[in-house]
């Protein structure tokens, strides 16, 4: 028996040398214990493998009333900004590459973490399907519910070993990092991506009610919720069209328009229209953002329209 | 059907219709994971794999035990919190 023992010990210590460098290293800052590794680096090297697996545990120790949900358009949008402007600190809890489940996953999220006060979701149409079953939220809310997922979950061991590449070896993974040209990486956004997106969009009857449930419980909860639709340029725009998503793109409209205030910025118009004001089609450069956050925060709208009970009969 | 060539050039008939919703390497995984499941049950038709494992050195056999943890552990559906699959028969 004693012999056992001795031998499982013995097999268990790579399994717990393992599980003190993942302590050490702790590349999500989840544990949130003493770090071999700065926040800097692993900014650079674990963050965008998972955003979610980041952001989440840092809202759950710091939560916030005040709130931002979306994806990477979302995600520019500088929280300092709108305190320079407000003076309320808003917890940006975007995504890169966000999905409307893990937009949905994130609020329900925070709402159990903060008695939430103020929300705004940046939505766009791309993002308004029930085609897209993207969920980064999930791994996190299994890590939140049994802890022990951290140490053999798969993201964490990947951003663990770029950290440490990346520390001692000075090591850049790169991740999402466009080495294309601007023209050729914007018609490859207008093109296959676009067509990734549209092809087999699937008008979302599953995501639009659950976002009637968040509509539903911020108004019974006293919580101001609004969407931002963010601006894309007039060539993505025309998109729409070229996959006969008229009606659809319409009805995304009206739909959010009917849930809560909507700040409307995709439709034709000067700042859509000027490329210069894009990084590529789905992107604006970041003096577009400053001039949303500066619009929507003071309530004095230029270039943003308010949808609210949106008539689809008007076009788009 | 004449739609095929065409749609194995579009990003999203791939990823749904062939990767079934999976990455690239998730689902060569799992083709390999099938593969060496297939493998082990054709070789125990004439092997007793068991006993031949139990014949090999201390080195060998703790090699296996720990790809076949580590597998387990990294590739586990941990995650997920859907039922198992009979559960709704």
């Amino acid at each position: 028996m004693t012999h056992l023992i001795k031998r499982l010990l013995l097999f268990s210590v790579p399994f717990l040398l393992y599980a003190l460098c993942i302590y050490l290293i702790d590349p999500f800052n989840f544990l949130g214990g003493p770090s071999i590794i700065s926040t800097e680096i692993k900014k650079r090297t674990a963050y965008p493998l998972n955003y979610c697996l980041w952001k989440m545990p840092e809202f759950a120790r710091n939560p916030s009333p005040h709130l931002l949900l979306g994806d990477s358009r979302m995600d520019a949008l500088k929280s300092e900004r709108v305190k320079e402007l407000t003076g309320t600190d808003f917890f940006n809890l975007a995504y890169g590459g966000g999905t409307l489940r893990e937009i949905v996953q994130s609020f329900w999220f925070a709402s159990r973490h903060a008695n939430l006060n103020r929300v705004y979701i940046g939505l766009n149409f791309n993002l308004y399907t029930d085609y897209e079953q993207l969920d980064r939220t999930a791994e996190v809310l299994a890590i939140e519910r049994a802890p022990a997922l951290y140490f053999i979950n798969r993201t964490v061991l990947k951003g663990a070993a770029f950290s440490v590449a990346g520390k001692w070896l000075n090591y850049d993974p790169r991740i999402g990092a466009v080495e294309e040209d601007r023209e050729t990486f914007w018609k490859s956004q207008l093109g296959p991506l676009t067509e990734a997106f549209y092809i087999r969009y699937v008008y979302p009857r599953k995501y639009y009610g659950e976002l009637e449930k968040i509509s539903l419980y911020s108004r019974q909860h006293g919580v101001d919720l609004s969407f931002i639709i963010f601006p894309t340029h007039v060539e993505l725009q025309n998109r729409v069209r070229d996959f006969g998503l008229e009606q659809q793109y319409a009805s995304f409209k009206q739909d959010l328009g009917s849930l809560a205030p909507t700040y409307d910025y995709d439709y034709p118009n000067e700042m859509t229209a000027n490329k210069d004001n894009f990084s590529d089609p789905y992107h604006c450069r970041h003096e577009c953002t400053d001039e949303i956050i500066q619009e929507v925060w003071s309530g004095h709208l230029k270039y943003g329209r308010l949808l609210s009970g949106y008539d689809h009969r008007a076009g788009f | 059907m004449t739609a095929l060539p065409r749609q194995l050039h579009q990003v999203a008939f791939v990823k749904g219709a062939i990767l079934l919703g999976q990455d690239k390497q998730d689902f060569a995984l799992a083709l390999l994971g099938i593969a060496i499941l297939l493998g082990v049950h054709i070789l125990q038709s004439n092997v007793h794999l068991g006993e031949v494992f139990a014949r090999q050195r201390i080195g060998l056999r703790w090699g296996v035990y720990y790809a076949a943890l580590i597998l387990i552990l990294f590739f586990g559906a941990f995650n997920q919190s859907q039922q198992f699959i009979y559960f709704q028969f």
